[in-house]
């Protein structure tokens, strides 16, 4: 009784918050494109591309963007529309392979219809490799081992986990994920990371991946993420994306990818 | 349960007793003709003969049956005698000196000349925010100074920013005035009611924040017998006494308040565990104590201490994934010798500390965490001399060393922080106040002060302030110039302002900020009733200080992204106010105008910083419908003030999920900053407050809301996406975080 009159006090003085629609005001002119290319050792190329749009404009991500895309990498590659698509994402394609070896930079090329020229460079990453992981059932996490890469510049990582449940219409219980700049470890330094995650106890498996990324893409997700919460909520503090692509918004970076998925038999 | 509880009131309105203590607790000041403060002067209630003596920075407390008659006497000035038939304190006694001719003694309940005094007698004119009453909100309903959120916990004076704004207890900076959430201050007005803002021709003793000094005298307690008071409200619950420690010699006064709406939060947030889309309560509490000793050594000495603790802690859990948890603690206090050698001299000697920290741990995609410390010693001793009739003196000397430390969350062990900047300086004062009264109407006041900053940079400054103020009968004119510097700046969380925003001081190579205010005055009052004032500012700000917008991580330096810019602020107030028996009005409105200009931001265009109010309206009306019931009601009208709008949206990648490309994510592309200006906001509260005395105890109910007519007033914005056939559609929102909450509140004093 006493929980249904707490909750009925804060309903009332909180949760029923009220929320108003606000007029959108022309904010000023907003031009050019937004531009993402991950490349990954051993999977074909894609690139996102797209217009940005003002805030008044409603976004169709099926409009198609007529732009002449390339990518160097041992040779040139052109990057083609995939023809009805209807999502931004992966609408240039090329279905060469990325060597997984002897390549250390890729160039991005690409011109507008405008006549622009938008260019970009990315290093390749050094493969990754969990050397050790487990999950503990008793204190609910998940911990890998790895080692830092030789070349200072290459020591950014994505650690995600994610808590799965296969009997559940959304399979995911919960996922967390972790980046994280070890740029000042020295060059083969063993590192130990853990995520802890509550809903562990009640998984039947837990997904775990490592990425090993550029700087410039550690800053491009970080910011991403500041983006992203300042649009939740005017409360936090905006900030611009942090792109490495001359004359476009977005990033052309490279990273490689260890996965692993631990079943609950295998729980510690 | 409604039922029941309308049942239970009408009951204790039935059954209560009739008769009221008339004893009041009248509280006011003493000034000299030249708006100084008078310390020694021996107040007598000739009624019930109960007297006092007004301490160094002329305030004074008497308990005395009203209507009374008290006598004023000083050996420098003219006996006055004063009728007082209504407790509207505190009220101010000027008195007259023996060589001049003023025809009588004036009293007024706000002094002119860009200063503006709160009492807990004024507090109480307004409805108390949620039940809780507060100096800050308070200030806040004066002309030239609003507030600009219901989350935010800052004030801003004529167009400066809220960490522009030096706190003080007895005349010492070592208050930090803002507990997590901006619900209420650290600052309990049962201790620290009586208050003086100065918005313009400040002292030369107040230097390093460019926009305001708020001076709040501790409440020295009870030195004759012990008294408490419990007050119990919706947000929190408070006990307090006061008391001798020693009879007739040394008092103290304490309060402690905790809230526990955070337990309420709890349990509300577990009914929401297997909700999908949960819309978790933040789980925020704080507690603060509150301590003040006052001691009559002997004639000659006086000392005092005061001291101050707080502490609070906010969950806030935004999904599943994210949630942010924020400590914040504060510690600070002060020891005050005063040393009265003759009635024309007297030297105060201060020393205090403060000490705060605040821990921050977001977990999530980005686990931010890092805890900020700073923490300061200061010292300071002061003279002031009454050189001849026409001509006193303040002077004295500073000296304060501060510590500002940050750390982030080690990257081995989560529980640990590591310490990431450390950055400290000194900053040594010297100060001379000169007060001369020209002749009968004018009255001249010049002074200058001097630092010098020794921390990644040295610096030196000098202010000067000069103020000239004409007197004809209860009109005054003045006009006032004071320069004011400032080393600290405040590296923000969130786009408002809280106390876990890092202070940050003078980098390598940046100068110090600097503003010229400049200001005029009118004030004049007619009879004891009506009170009218104008005014006019313009301040010049030089190397102000801003954060460039960039990205944060474990690694960023401040530093990086400090940048200087300049700006100005101008604007003009009027404020009227109507004390008649029972009706207390009051009525002002504020125009100003705020830019800021900085080469990195807006590609150097000036802009309307998010908190420029351009129109302020404030309406007080509180009426004493009987002796035992208070209606106070309060409309407030502001501008909407600019945040920052993204431009354009984009579709980014979410390459973090284990299957590439699952869950794009609309991302906001921002370019400009205060570029979106929010709509109007206004309210009214209202309160009705219900005093009622037992044998021994005294009972004030109070029951209010806060925004009666629920006007949406927008608290922060966001955006939601509208998908309709593929296509999607932005639509920005505002959310309300305060909309119409009713309350009620118990105090019982005994």
């Amino acid at each position: 009784m006493r929980k249904m009159i707490s909750i009925l006090i804060l309903a009332s003085l909180f949760s029923c918050m009220p929320e108003e629609e606000l007029p959108i005001k022309n904010m000023g002119a907003i031009s050019g494109y937004f531009i993402e290319c991950y490349c990954i050792p051993d999977k074909s190329y894609t690139l996102n591309a797209a217009k940005i749009l003002p805030l008044t404009e409603t976004i169709d991500p099926g409009a198609a963007v007529d732009l002449d895309v390339s990518i160097k990498a041992d040779t040139v590659i052109r990057l083609e529309p995939v023809p009805g698509t209807l999502s931004f994402l992966g609408n240039y394609q090329h279905m060469t392979r990325l060597a997984n070896y002897g390549i250390d930079s890729l160039f991005l090329s690409i011109l507008t219809p405008e006549n622009e020229h938008i260019t970009a460079k990315t290093a390749v990453p050094d493969a990754i490799e969990i050397a050790s992981y487990s999950v503990s059932g008793t204190n609910n996490s998940a911990t890998i081992t790895f080692q830092t890469s030789r070349n200072p510049k290459q020591n950014y990582y994505i650690f995600s986990m994610q808590a799965r449940k296969s009997d559940r219409d959304d399979p995911v219980l919960k996922k967390e994920t972790t980046y994280l700049d070890l740029s000042r470890y020295s060059p083969g330094a063993s590192i130990e990371k853990t995520i802890r995650c509550q809903e562990i106890e009640e998984a039947d498996g837990v997904f775990i991946t490592l990425m090993r990324i550029t700087e410039d893409c550690y800053n491009y997700q970080i910011s991403l993420y500041e983006a992203n919460s300042a649009n939740q909520g005017s409360i936090t503090t905006p900030v611009p994306l942090v792109g490495n692509i001359q004359g476009a918004m977005g990033i052309f970076t490279c990273y490689t990818k260890c996965n692993k998925f631990i079943p609950r038999e295998k729980f510690q | 349960m409604v039922a029941r509880m309308v049942k239970w009131f009408v009951i204790l309105l039935l059954f209560i007793p009739v008769s009221l203590d008339a004893q009041t607790i009248v509280m006011g000041k003493v000034i000299a003709n030249s708006g100084e403060p008078v310390s020694g002067v021996n107040i007598y209630c000739m009624d019930n003969k109960n007297g006092t003596t007004t301490d160094s920075l002329g305030y004074f407390r008497l308990e005395c049956d009203i209507p009374c008659t008290l006598e004023f006497s000083h050996i420098n000035y003219k006996s006055e005698t004063y009728k007082l038939t209504k407790s509207d304190a505190p009220f101010v006694i000027t008195l007259r000196n023996k060589h001049n001719n003023l025809k009588e003694v004036v009293v007024r309940a706000l002094p002119a000349s860009g200063r503006v005094l709160s009492s807990i007698k004024n507090i109480e004119r307004i409805p108390a925010i949620l039940g809780e009453q507060d100096i800050l909100k308070y200030l806040a309903t004066m002309p030239g100074i609003v507030t600009t959120n219901a989350l935010n916990s800052g004030i801003y004076v004529r167009g400066g920013n809220s960490n522009e704004n030096g706190f003080l207890i007895n005349n010492m900076v070592i208050a930090y005035p803002d507990h997590l959430t901006g619900i209420l201050s650290t600052f309990d007005p049962y201790i620290l009611g009586n208050s003086t803002l100065f918005k313009s021709g400040f002292p030369a003793r107040y230097n390093s924040f460019l926009s305001s000094y708020i001076n709040m005298r501790p409440d020295p307690g009870n030195k004759n017998k012990h008294e408490g008071e419990v007050t119990i409200g919706l947000v929190s619950s408070a006990l307090k006494a006061k008391g001798p420690l020693l009879k007739n010699h040394t008092s103290f006064a304490v309060s402690a308040r905790t809230s526990y709406l955070q337990h309420i939060s709890k349990l509300y947030n577990r009914s929401m565990k297997d909700n999908r889309n949960p819309n978790y309560m933040p789980e925020y509490s704080f507690s603060d104590i509150t301590a003040s000793i006052d001691s009559r050594l002997s004639d000659k000495w006086k000392a005092s201490a005061f001291g101050l603790f707080s502490i609070d802690h906010m969950k806030m859990k935004i999904s599943d994934h994210i949630q942010y948890v924020f400590d914040w603690h504060t510690l600070s206090g002060n020891i005050n010798a005063s040393y009265t050698p003759t009635s024309w001299e007297q030297w105060d000697f201060q020393f205090g500390s403060k000490n705060t920290y605040s821990e921050g741990d977001a977990s999530g995609s980005i686990p931010m965490g890092g805890g900020n410390r700073h923490y300061a010693l200061l010292g300071q001793v002061s003279y002031a001399r009454k050189l001849s009739d026409n001509i006193n003196i303040n002077t004295g000397g500073k000296f304060e060393y501060s510590r500002f430390e940050t750390a982030n969350k080690s990257n081995e062990r989560e529980d640990l922080l590591i310490k990431s900047s450390d950055k400290d300086f000194n900053l040594y004062e010297i100060y001379l106040d000169i007060n001369y009264q020209l002749n009968h109407n004018f009255m001249l006041n010049v002074g200058a002060n001097y630092q010098y900053y020794r921390g990644d940079t040295h610096t030196h400054t000098f202010s000067p302030r000069a103020k000239i103020s004409y007197t004809f009968n209860k009109l005054t004119l003045w006009a006032d110039y004071a320069k004011t510097v400032q080393y600290l700046s405040l590296y923000p969380y969130f786009t408002v302002k809280t106390p876990i925003d890092i202070w940050y001081p003078l980098a390598k190579g940046t100068k110090p900020a600097t503003c010229h205010q400049y200001s005029i005055g009118i004030n004049q009052e007619i009879g004891q009733l009506l009170s009218l004032y104008a005014g006019v500012f313009y301040k010049d700000m030089r190397h102000v200080k801003d954060f460039a917008s960039d990205i944060q991580t474990e690694y960023s330096a401040l530093t990086d992204n400090l940048i200087q810019g300049k700006g100005y602020a101008k604007g003009m107030e009027f404020d009227l106010t109507l004390n008649h028996h029972a009706l207390y009005v009051r009525a002002n409105y504020t125009l100003s105008e705020s830019k800021r200009k900085f080469a990195e931001i807006n590609n150097g265009k000036s802009f309307n910083p998010p908190y420029d109010v351009k129109h302020n309206v404030v309406l007080n009306l509180s009426y004493e419908i009987s002796p035992r019931l208070l209606l106070n009601t309060l409309w407030t009208f502001s501008s909407g003030v600019y945040t920052t709008f993204p431009k354009g949206m984009v579709v980014a990648q979410n390459i973090t999920e284990i299957q590439t490309g699952e869950n794009p994510v609309l991302i906001p592309v921002y370019t400009d900053r205060y570029n979106y200006k929010l709509p109007d906001n206004h309210r009214l509260d209202a309160s009705l407050d219900y005093k009622f005395s037992g044998k021994k105890t005294f009972y004030k109910l109070s029951i209010g809301a806060y925004n009666v007519y629920n006007q949406s007033n927008p608290s922060f914005v966001y955006f939601q996406t509208e998908t309709s056939q593929n296509l999607t559609k932005i639509i920005p929102k505002s959310k309300v975080m305060l909309p119409f909450i009713p309350y009620l509140s118990l105090r019982i004093n005994w």
